[in-house]
């Protein structure tokens, strides 16, 4: 994983460019959206507004390779050009939410009326986070890291005392690329 | 472009690549605690030490959810007591989500004697089953120790209705005949008619009574009981939430219950078998 993911990176710095269009393309090793995911990617005019939908992917060990519906939208209101970035320009940090959706369905609750009430379980197949996303970008293609808080912690952090003793068990790390052609 | 701006994108990239936070997406089976047939580690451990049938204490623990502090703190005093193993009786989880088995095994491991799990209702949602097959093992398991057998049986009867619901053939092999006493540990309670037909129930009944199985633990209603049914005692262990577990001594002739709350243990019940 390490060296794809260094391979990534000299991807992004060796590529050239054009102007950006709104509609591209995101490609992401990314923690709770996927070991691999890929999908559409959309960005606002001024940049502050990302869109990303996808399809996310993570092999299975011993059941099948499990498949989920990615939404992604990250708010970056700041734009930095520092020289020493030599054309590239960051985001500095954006925040926004994510929606992940398990394509699986027999993985979740079937024949619901075996049950004693349709709500007897919690939604499982559903799950929402907090996004936390720095990108670098020149002209058509970015290249991002984000954290990725998982909404689970809210039950956890009801049922216990001392969540600061756990910081980071219901974070996840991801990489990604855009890619912004010219359609 | 500059050496600075390399070293600057790539300690980024190196950073969250390479970093500890390797989580997969909560739908999968991968676990960044790598252990596998935790049950039969713990079980191999405990019949490599002397079987000469003497007392037995068993810490019993049930339904932590995500109580994730009272476990701990649970833990400190289930060490604290030094039983001979500790059962786990299910409903470790929530929602059966990698995440959560990660959480809770990194837990247990923390236990200074053996443990054993019997998977819950709330375990096999999402990949639970997978997950728990992986690292605990099979879900139906029996074992003997000093002079007992102990059975743990999944009766997660509506959870695992589409490959035909509860083993009851496999129970019955492994009650019928037997001379050595018998505990078996299992989720659900017995007599539940959300989970249970009455033909289910009577089933049950059928290949326990008159067997040697002297006690029946469960949990699943998160509150400590005690019942006798068609001559089956039963003992119902509360949730982890308040660091509530039990104990239970067994000896060759004699069983005693225990409720525990944090340090403290007070008698419920015992029975003698002559």
């Amino acid at each position: 994983m390490c060296r794809l993911k260094i391979s990534l990176s000299i991807l992004f710095i060796f590529l050239t460019v054009n102007a950006r269009a709104d509609w591209g393309v995101v490609a992401s090793m990314s923690g709770y959206l996927g070991s691999y995911a890929l999908g559409g990617a959309y960005i606002s005019t001024n940049e502050s507004h990302n869109f990303d939908i996808g399809i996310g992917m993570s092999p299975g060990i011993v059941g099948n390779d499990v498949y989920q519906f990615n939404m992604k939208y990250v708010f970056s209101p700041w734009s930095w050009e520092p020289e020493f970035l030599r054309g590239f320009h960051t985001n500095i940090v954006g925040t926004g939410i994510m929606a992940i959706r398990c394509m699986c369905s027999e993985t979740f609750i079937r024949n619901l009326d075996i049950y004693p009430e349709q709500n007897y379980y919690d939604e499982t197949a559903w799950r929402f986070g907090w996004v936390i996303e720095h990108k670098f970008v020149r002209d058509k293609f970015e290249a991002y890291w984000d954290w990725v808080l998982l909404d689970q912690i809210m039950i956890a952090t009801f049922n216990n005392r001392e969540m600061t003793k756990r910081p980071f068990d219901y974070w996840s790390a991801g990489l990604g690329v855009r890619f912004f052609p010219e359609w | 472009m500059s050496k600075f701006s390399f070293r600057f994108i790539f300690i980024i990239f190196f950073l969250v690549a390479c970093g500890p936070l390797q989580r997969n997406s909560p739908f999968s089976e991968q676990t960044l605690e790598k252990v596998n047939d935790l049950n039969g580690h713990f079980i191999s451990t405990l019949q490599n030490r002397d079987q000469t049938p003497q007392d037995i204490v068993l810490a019993v623990l049930s339904d932590s959810h995500q109580n994730y502090d009272d476990l701990d703190d649970a833990i400190h005093f289930v060490n604290a007591a030094n039983p001979d193993f500790v059962a786990h009786l299910g409903d470790y989880t929530n929602q059966g989500y990698n995440i959560e088995y990660d959480l809770y095994t990194r837990r247990i491991l923390n236990l200074s004697d053996p443990l054993v799990q019997v998977i819950g209702n709330h375990d096999t949602l999402t990949k639970g089953k997978e997950l728990h097959r992986r690292i605990f093992g099979e879900y139906n398991r029996s074992f003997k120790y000093r002079g007992y057998k102990f059975i743990l049986f999944n009766n997660c009867n509506l959870d695992f209705h589409e490959s035909g619901g509860t083993d009851w053939e496999w129970l019955r092999r492994q009650v019928t005949g037997e001379t050595d006493p018998i505990i078996i540990m299992q989720h659900i309670n017995v007599n539940n008619h959300d989970y249970f037909s009455d033909d289910d129930i009577n089933t049950y009944y059928n290949i326990v009574s008159g067997s040697t199985v002297r006690l029946v633990l469960h949990g699943h209603q998160h509150e400590f009981y005690e019942q006798t049914v068609n001559n089956v005692w039963q003992w119902q262990t509360s949730r982890v939430e308040g660091v509530n577990w039990s104990r239970i001594t067994l000896k060759p002739n004699d069983v005693e219950i225990e409720k525990c709350t944090k340090g403290t243990c007070t008698h419920v019940s015992s029975k003698n078998f002559p």
